[in-house]
Formats: structure tokens, C-alpha cells, sequence
């Protein structure tokens, strides 16, 4: 069961759209190497733009890398091509977090993060963890650095390897990687995580940006794609014109990373967003989020790569009825689209804020979403006739095998949070609110987490490798 | 001649620069004033435009529209503007950038447009701009008005620099100082000493005018 809002014609044209922009207009690029790759493969300069010849496109996209990711513990597998459900994960990099104590917004301290990742951990949701704290208590210019660090640490599960501006901040971030895994040809046989770098809305590849692509791909670790234009203020209002500029973003990308590295393992990732058309700032309530990721999601299929895309969002700056509806209107359609990695665990605010009880809540949201992703079996064992005869002839549903097995095999969804006693019942257990809950649960979790998950030589190794760095960056 | 004026102020109502630009010229050609054109049309317009924006009626690209109208009329009427204005009355300069660390630029680029509609002389700086060059460049220019805008709670405090840096240069009190971005309020703009915040792009023009005692 698939939802597939693009017919075979839609894909077409955006493809064809894409393929006339990257040739007619091309994309900003900057960084000598880069522009020298560009050049020696085919493409025309126009002023300091370059434009793309739709063969080298073509050649570029048929080439099909598969890409895997593990664990920090290596026996969790999820192969990101042709996956077998979507995977979630969390936002990442906000600076300010809504205090679950006296609910009063406050800066982040790497506490939190380390909090925000245990919980993480132990959750069902996100499969994935990213940093989802940008502490301000480390030293500024080692502060993406550190993040990776401490989230490699603290989860088993896989990570964003890190968000990466410049080409030093990815040999570091590989060196950390490369500490846990134990060494950077393990590193690469078996990623923990994803590289993830930002070109600039519209069609523009900075200097840096285009560095840190080239420096990733020789890498050889998975790359996530991350074009974040915004319609009407970065991309055409429409979410057609839309679709095509990130595609024209994703396609410039791929081939800078391919021409370097043609077995470069990339995921196809877009936060195509609607803008607030009175304030100019990315709208957190916008129902085409969801939407706009199913579409992208039907695209990165259409050129056989895994997809990437929002879920989970809300302008709400509580975890409340507004985060609640738009969180799920936002999940669905990317979910149900056959989306590979969904996002937003734990964020408020169109992203801008972080909530340990939304993370919480987030879990059994997504836990939900994903309940009927597969659709529904029927078949005569399914049906189940022979059950519907014997309690007819005087049994109980309850007392048969069929009801059990297909219970076990979660055929009615069980829910942790939340209420559905009657309000009298609920009453008399003390009127207890989701929030509360989930705020007993985050202490339940914290208490229970294992803590450091690395041996004790690792730990001491990430910190000389980020002794190194602040060293290293001071000069 | 109230016509003229009628429709010019319905052309930048609308946004239509070509029609802004026609009526424009059926005024200069009945005789009338670029000054007159400005008070009694374009400028009825867009106060109108602000209003419809205040009010929650119009949105942003109708704003932008508006204002490239208006932009259009102005740089026209620019070359007979500057024989009939008065010799001791100057042009606004404004000096407006984002500073160092951010490279937001949208906010400040519809400010730019309010500014120019205004008909103030703008000289922008772009985005990622180093806190001395802000200053070197109102000290070059000569502006009276600095703009600094920041978008991340990381790089607000770049703001402050800037200003301080101001005073250290014997500048602070040649320039009023004007900051925006998402992540401000009020009393960050008076706790770092700028002379205001604005929160839009209407209340920055506003502010300005306050400001400098403009009508």
C-alpha cells in the first residue's frame, strides 16, 4: 500500500523541468576543485554559474550505490535501499529546549544533550539519533564536533554522523566516527551515520559547501543531501516549482559527489518548506510538509535513491493539541509515501525549539503512524471464518488461538501513553495529563539508561581527538 | 490631475509597475511635479499598503510588489527630483547589513525595498558582514541610519559588537541604530544600546522616520 500523490507523468516533468534548469540556468558554484571537477566532466560556465549538461546528469544518476546503515552497535542494520519501513529520526541542532520542570524555555547545556540522546536510546522512536542539542556551554568552534562526540557515546543505535560546513570539520567528524568504529576502513565498511551537508537555496554551492562535498565523498561514507529551500522566499511558491528547484539541488549535488567518487552512497534528503508569507520565516504549520515529503519521497524513488524528509512538525511552541494534530498530519503522508528516513522527534516551533516530553510523546506518535504502513494481509487465515463459526456456535472471541496469535503479531495497536479510561476512572487515578507521563517516563529512562556506552580507552581518544580540534582551530 | 493621482496610488496599490510607471509619466506630462507625484500619489499608496499589511489583509509579496512599483516611479523621476530639491536638503543614506556568522538575507532584503520606496538611499552590505565593516562604511558614507540584522540566537551578539565598536570610534552618536531578526526583542535592542528595534518591515520604516523627525 502506497500513497503516490505524482502520476508517471508528473515525474516525468519534473525530471525533464529539472534536467532544462540545470542547463539553461545551472546552479552557483564556488571552490576552485570544484568548479575544475564541473568543468573537466562537461559543464558550460555562464558568469560564475555553471551549467550542467543533461548526459552528465543522466550518466550520473544511473549508477546505483546501495546505502546501509548501523548501528554504533553493528548487529542493528537498516538497509536504507529498498527498506523494509521507514526509519525516524530526530531534529537536530537546536539551541533552546522547553524545561520539563517548570516549563519555562532555557538554553541548552551538554547535559541535556547527553539526556536527550539516553532517552533517545532506550525509546522505540527515533530508530536514528541525531544531535538534537546545540549545547552553548561547549566552546563555540568545536561545538558540532562535540555533539557527534557525545551522541556516539550514549545510543546504540545509528546517528547523523554530523552536519558538516567546511572540509576540517569532516576530517574531525570522521576521525570521532572512525574512534568508535575502530578504525576508518571499519568506519566506512560499516557507517554509524550519515554525513549531512546544506547547499544554499536557490541552486548555490559555496565554497566550503562544495569542499566539504568533495572531502565527503572521497570518504566513502553515506552523504545526506540536504537542500532546505523555502517556497516563496527561497523557491517558487508552488509546491510544483518547488519539487523541481531541491530536485535541481539534489541532482547538482549528486553529480559534484559522483564525479568524485562514483560509489558515493547518497540519500536523497529535502525539507521543502512553506514560508509565512507575512513574517518570511519558515512556517511550522503547514500541512504541505507532509505532503511535500511524500512527493520527495515518490521522487528519490524514481532514481532508485533511499529519501529523506520532514515528519513530525508544529509551530506550536507547547507540546500540546497543536503539536499534536500538526505533528500527525505532517508524519502521515510521508509515512504512508513509502518515506525512508522521517524526521522532527522532539522538536517544537518549526524546529527552533527542543522538548524532552514531545521526544517522549513523539515516540508513540510515530509508533502509531507507522501501525498500518504496511497496509493490511487478507487471506483466509487472516479472515479467520472458521473463528467467527466457532464463537457462533457458542465460544468467545477471547478464547481463541486466532485472537491471540494475530495480537502478538500486533494486529491492535497498544499504546504506553496517553488515556482511554473514562473520565471518572481517569479522575479518581489522579487526572493525569500526557505531559505528566511522559515527564515520569523521561526520569524512568534516564535512571534506567546504562549511561557511556563506549570503553573507557574510546571515550579517552574522542577527547584528545577534540583537544586536538580546539588546539587545532585556535591557531 | 486627480485622476492621475488617483491611479498612480492604485498602481502601487496593486504592485503594477508598468502601470505605475504610465501614470507616472501622464503626470509629468500634465505639467505635474515629481514632488507633487510623490505626496499626492505614490506615497498615498503605499501608506495605504502598510495599512493593508497592519491589517493583516495584504502579505509579503504584495508588500515587495509594492514596493518595486514604487522604486521603479522613484528612479524615473530621479534625474528632474534632484534639480527641484532643495540644496540644503539631503537624502536619507542608510547603512543596513547581517552581520558576521549569517548569511539570512531575506528579512533584511524587504526592508531594503520599504527603504528605497521611502525613497532613502541605500547602501547594503549583504549578509556575513565583519563588525568593522559596518562601521567603516558609516563612517565612509556618512549615513545617518544603521540597520543590523541577525537571525540565530548565535550571532545576535554580534549586534553588540558592532555598537560598541561604534562608540570606541566616536561614531555612536552620528548614526541611530536600528536592530531586527526573529530572535530579538525590545529590550535586547536597549540593552545593547541601539536606538530601536523594528519588528517588520512597515514598523521599520516608521521607526526611522520617528527617528530622524521625518514627516
Amino acid at each position: 500500500m502506497r500513497f503516490e500523490p505524482l502520476s508517471a507523468k508528473d515525474l516525468n516533468l519534473i525530471h525533464d523541468s529539472t534536467l532544462k534548469i540545470l542547463q539553461e540556468t545551472g546552479a552557483l558554484v564556488e571552490g576552485d576543485e570544484a568548479r575544475g571537477i564541473l568543468l573537466t566532466a562537461g559543464c558550460l560556465e555562464d558568469d560564475r554559474r555553471l551549467l550542467f549538461p543533461p548526459r552528465l546528469v543522466e550518466d550520473c544518476l544511473a549508477h546505483k550505490v546501495a546505502v546501509t546503515l548501523y548501528g554504533v552497535d553493528e548487529n542493528i542494520v537498516f538497509p536504507l535501499t529498498e527498506a523494509p519501513r521507514s526509519y525516524t529520526h530526530n531534529f537536530g541542532s537546536v539551541s533552546v529546549l522547553l524545561d520539563p520542570a517548570d516549563n519555562r524555555i532555557r538554553e541548552a547545556l551538554l547535559q541535556d544533550l547527553i539526556d536527550f540522546v539516553r532517552i533517545s536510546d532506550s525509546l522505540a522512536h527515533p530508530d536514528m539519533v541525531v544531535p538534537s542539542l546545540r549545547p552553548t556551554d561547549l566552546p563555540e568552534e568545536i561545538a558540532s564536533l562535540a555533539m557527534t562526540a557525545y551522541t556516539l557515546q550514549n545510543t546504540a543505535k545509528p546517528v547523523d554522523i554530523g552536519t558538516a560546513s567546511d572540509r576540517w570539520e569532516i576530517s574531525y567528524l570522521i576521525r570521532i566516527a572512525a574512534a568508535v568504529r575502530g578504525s576508518v576502513e571499519k568506519l566506512v565498511e560499516k557507517p554509524m551515520g550519515t554525513l549531512s551537508i546544506s547547499p544554499l537555496s536557490p541552486l548555490s554551492f559555496p565554497a566550503d559547501i562544495t569542499e566539504a562535498i568533495i572531502e565527503s565523498a572521497r570518504s566513502g561514507l553515506p552523504i545526506t543531501m540536504l537542500p532546505c529551500p523555502t517556497r516563496g522566499l527561497t523557491a517558487p511558491v508552488t509546491l510544483a516549482g518547488g519539487l523541481v528547484q531541491q530536485n535541481a539541488e539534489q541532482l547538482a549535488f549528486l553529480v559534484l559527489a559522483r564525479l568524485v567518487n562514483s560509489n558515493a552512497p547518497l540519500v536523497y534528503t529535502c525539507r521543502l518548506a512553506g514560508a509565512n508569507m507575512r513574517t518570511g520565516c519558515v512556517s511550522g504549520r503547514d500541512p504541505d510538509i507532509g505532503f511535500s515529503g511524500a512527493c520527495t519521497a515518490q521522487l528519490a524513488r524514481y532514481y532508485g535513491l533511499p529519501s529523506g524528509v520532514y515528519g513530525l512538525d508544529t509551530g506550536s511552541a507547547q507540546p500540546d493539541l497543536q503539536s499534536g494534530f500538526e505533528r500527525a498530519i505532517g508524519g502521515l503522508y510521508p509515512v504512508l509515501a513509502g518515506a525512508t528516513l522521517v524526521s522532527g522527534i522532539g522538536a517544537l516551533n518549526a524546529g527552533l525549539l527542543a522538548s524532552a516530553e514531545q521526544l517522549v510523546i513523539d515516540d508513540q506518535i510515530y509508533a502509531m503512524i507507522m501501525h498500518r504502513q504496511k497496509g493490511i494481509t487478507v487471506n483466509e487465515e487472516a479472515i479467520g471464518a472458521e473463528v467467527v463459526s466457532a464463537v457462533m456456535r457458542g465460544g468467545h472471541f477471547l478464547a481463541q488461538e486466532h485472537t491471540r496469535n494475530y495480537m502478538r503479531k500486533g494486529e491492535i495497536f497498544a499504546g504506553t501513553l496517553g488515556n482511554e479510561a473514562p473520565y471518572e476512572e481517569w479522575r479518581s487515578a489522579g487526572s493525569v495529563t500526557i505531559r505528566e507521563q511522559a515527564r515520569e517516563k523521561i526520569e524512568q529512562l534516564l535512571a534506567e539508561h546504562p549511561g557511556v556506552l563506549v570503553g573507557e580507552a574510546v571515550s579517552r581518544e574522542i577527547e584528545a581527538i577534540l583537544e586536538e580540534a580546539k588546539s587545532d582551530r585556535s591557531f | 490631475m486627480k485622476e492621475i493621482m488617483q491611479n498612480l496610488a492604485a498602481a502601487i496599490l496593486n504592485g503594477s509597475k508598468d502601470s505605475a510607471l504610465e501614470w507616472a509619466e501622464k503626470g509629468l506630462q500634465s505639467g505635474l511635479k515629481p514632488l507633487e507625484l510623490i505626496s499626492g500619489g505614490l506615497t498615498v499608496g503605499l501608506d495605504e499598503v502598510g495599512e493593508k499589511f497592519e491589517s493583516g489583509e495584504y502579505y509579503l509579496p504584495d508588500m515587495m510588489l509594492a514596493a518595486e512599483a514604487m522604486s521603479a516611479v522613484l528612479q524615473m523621476l530621479a534625474p528632474q527630483l534632484e534639480q527641484d530639491r532643495d540644496a540644503a536638503e539631503q537624502v536619507v543614506k542608510v547603512v543596513i547589513g547581517t552581520v558576521k556568522g549569517d548569511l539570512h538575507s531575506i528579512g533584511k532584503d524587504i526592508v531594503i525595498m520599504m527603504l528605497k520606496a521611502a525613497g532613502m538611499e541605500i547602501i547594503d552590505l549583504g549578509v556575513d558582514v565583519p563588525s568593522e565593516k559596518f562601521v567603516r562604511s558609516v563612517e565612509d558614507s556618512g549615513a545617518v541610519v544603521l540597520g543590523i540584522s541577525a537571525l540565530m540566537t548565535t550571532t545576535i551578539q554580534e549586534q553588540k559588537k558592532i555598537i560598541d565598536l561604534l562608540v570606541e570610534h566616536g561614531l555612536r552618536e552620528k548614526v541611530k541604530v536600528i536592530v531586527g531578526g526573529a530572535p530579538l526583542s525590545e529590550e535586547w535592542a536597549l540593552k545593547i544600546g541601539a536606538d530601536a528595534y523594528a519588528a517588520d518591515a512597515i514598523a521599520g520604516v516608521k521607526i526611522i522616520k520617528a527617528l530622524l523627525n521625518l514627516a
